[in-house]
């Protein structure tokens, strides 16, 4: 037998014990063949001059668990007096005996306070034991909220993109830029739809993962305390002087062709690329349609049309009184309104209505709800100022080619060139003249009054 | 010998050994057998126990190109090697007793 193969055999055969304590005990005879080669021995003949492995371990793990045992009868701390009574005797282990007992008392009695601690902590620990696995599941439950408000934004995404498919068909007015801010916003809010469905996925895989990480990692925790008890009972008849078993070491499957395959480097998955294509189709369409807005208004028609611009002054003036309505141009406006309606209601109020290409559809100010046919849409803010005792509205005229007038039941559709500049005169009783500029025509739509 | 009459004079047999001079495992069991037949597989459990008990300590020196370990006793074992001696004339009347009474039955 070689030194390798008695030391092998010799580490099999004390499997019972602690690694460190195993591994002391074979360094020690490893020394010990060692020491009988370097007085002349061969390698054989040292290993033939050890006792056999199954042998030294037997009387090892007899010794060891005569010590175990002789330990619960005395102290534990003086292993080697207990072991060897003779050694007592002739050590004068007497005048020790005294002192032993003390042991014997203090130690139960510093069991019975650890015991007594031990109740106390659990007492304490079980609610705050409780109330820490409360926490992780609350913790848990809103994890799993927070992946729902995930999807929930997700189809909320889907439904703006749909609405806005829907509103590319149903606008009555939209511009190219506006179109293509309109297309942007689809495909902006159709990528975030997809962004955020991966996150809801690959959140709740993480979820899930965590749920089954804690479940293996508590199996592991119990399959390991079940292994030492189990390696414990093992070890007992060992112990009793039997010979540790050697397990035969199993051979290992060959290996298959799949094993044998050269790992190579997985791409990105499936779900990586929607997500880095999505995420571009993001930033994409919010630069177009931030680009396409600029084209038309700027960021302030896109905070008009969302209903954040600032709130202007109703022009709900007396008649009466106003007698010029100064329609000058605003350079923020030019690109935004197209036209403008100016009307005096039967109580003798002017309303003012605008509408936009931008806004994709009507767009009109003020409480007046029926001005030539005015319909529905988002509010448009106008700057409106009171300058000399006249109401002037600030506007870009150079757009402007459709200008109503209306008293009563009577209005009068002021064609205004593209090119005009100028102000408009209302005299308070229906009758319009041009105050400045190139002369425009007036049209009757209506009623008695008509310019 | 009794085994477990061995077993006590044999952590005073593996003390003298090394009261001597600082030794090591094999030397150990060639000093001790020349008294008291051990083996390596007793020879580790009390070296084991000894040095638990302070009564020796340990240090490895280079040797041919691998470390061994040597085995120094401490004042504690010179201690317990000592009461070991002065419990000699106990152990005398020990044995004249049995002698004595063995003597009788015969």
């Amino acid at each position: 037998m070689t030194r390798r193969e008695f030391l092998d055999r010799l580490t099999s055969c004390l499997a019972s014990l602690e690694d460190g304590e195993r591994a002391s005990m074979v360094e020690f005879y490893g020394e010990q063949i060692d020491d009988r080669m370097d007085d002349g021995m061969t390698e054989e003949q040292a290993v033939a001059s050890l006792e056999q492995p199954e042998d030294i371990a037997a009387n090892i793990l007899s010794l060891r668990a005569e010590a175990q045992k002789s330990s619960g009868a005395a102290d534990a701390g003086q292993t080697g007096a207990a072991t060897a009574p003779g050694t007592a005797a002739m050590s004068g282990d007497a005048r020790a005996a005294a002192p032993r007992r003390e042991h014997r008392v203090l130690r139960g009695i510093g069991r019975a306070i650890l015991g007594f601690c031990e109740v106390m902590l659990a007492i304490m620990l079980i609610p705050v034991a409780l109330g820490a696995a409360c926490a992780l599941v609350a913790a848990y439950i809103s994890l799993w909220t927070a992946d729902i408000c995930l999807l929930a934004s997700s189809v909320c995404f889907v439904a703006f993109g749909a609405l806005g498919i829907v509103s590319c068909f149903a606008a009555p007015v939209a511009s190219g830029p506006v179109m293509v801010a309109t297309i942007a916003f689809i495909v902006g809010a159709l990528a975030m739809a997809v962004l955020a469905a991966l996150a809801t996925w690959f959140f709740g895989k993480l979820l899930v993962m965590l749920v089954v990480w804690c479940v293996r990692g508590i199996q592991k925790l119990l399959g390991r305390r079940k292994a030492t008890r189990s390696a414990s009972a093992g070890a007992a008849p060992q112990q009793s002087g039997a010979p540790a078993k050697e397990y035969p070491s199993m051979p290992l499957p060959p290996l298959t062709s799949a094993d044998q395959k050269p790992a190579t480097r997985r791409g990105m998955p499936v779900w990586g690329k929607f997500a880095v294509v999505s995420a571009i189709l993001v930033v994409a369409a919010f630069f177009t349609g931030l680009g396409a807005m600029t084209t038309v208004g700027g960021p302030s028609q896109l905070l008009n049309l969302a209903g954040v611009s600032r709130e202007l002054p109703q022009l709900d003036v007396d008649a009466s009184t106003v007698d010029v309505i100064d329609l000058s141009l605003d350079e923020a406006m030019a690109d935004v309104v197209y036209s403008v309606f100016v009307g005096v209601s039967s109580d003798d109020k002017i309303h003012v209505v605008g509408c936009s290409p931008a806004a994709a559809g009507w767009v009109y100010w003020s409480g007046m709800d029926e001005v030539n046919g005015v319909l529905d849409g988002t509010t448009l803010k106008l700057a409106m100022e009171q300058r000399d005792g006249r109401m002037v509205i600030q506007n870009p005229i150079t757009l402007l080619n459709t200008l109503y007038v209306r008293q009563g039941e009577s209005s009068v559709q002021v064609l205004v060139p593209q090119d005009w500049t100028g102000s408009i005169v209302c005299d308070g009783a229906g009758n319009i003249v041009t105050h400045a500029g190139t002369a425009v025509e007036t049209r009757a739509t209506g009623g008695e009054k008509a310019a | 010998m009794d085994a477990q009459l061995k077993k006590g004079v044999l952590d005073a047999c593996v003390l003298a050994a090394i009261s001597k001079r600082d030794s090591y495992g094999y030397q150990i069991v060639k000093d001790v057998s020349g008294c008291v037949d051990v083996s390596e597989s007793t020879l580790y459990p009390i070296l084991k126990r000894l040095e638990a008990a302070g009564a020796l300590k340990t240090y490895s020196i280079e040797h041919n190109g691998r470390l061994r370990k040597y085995y120094r006793i401490t004042d504690e074992g010179i201690r317990r090697l000592n009461d070991f001696s002065d419990s000699w004339d106990e152990m005398v009347r020990i044995h004249d007793y049995i002698e004595e009474a063995r003597h009788d039955q015969a």
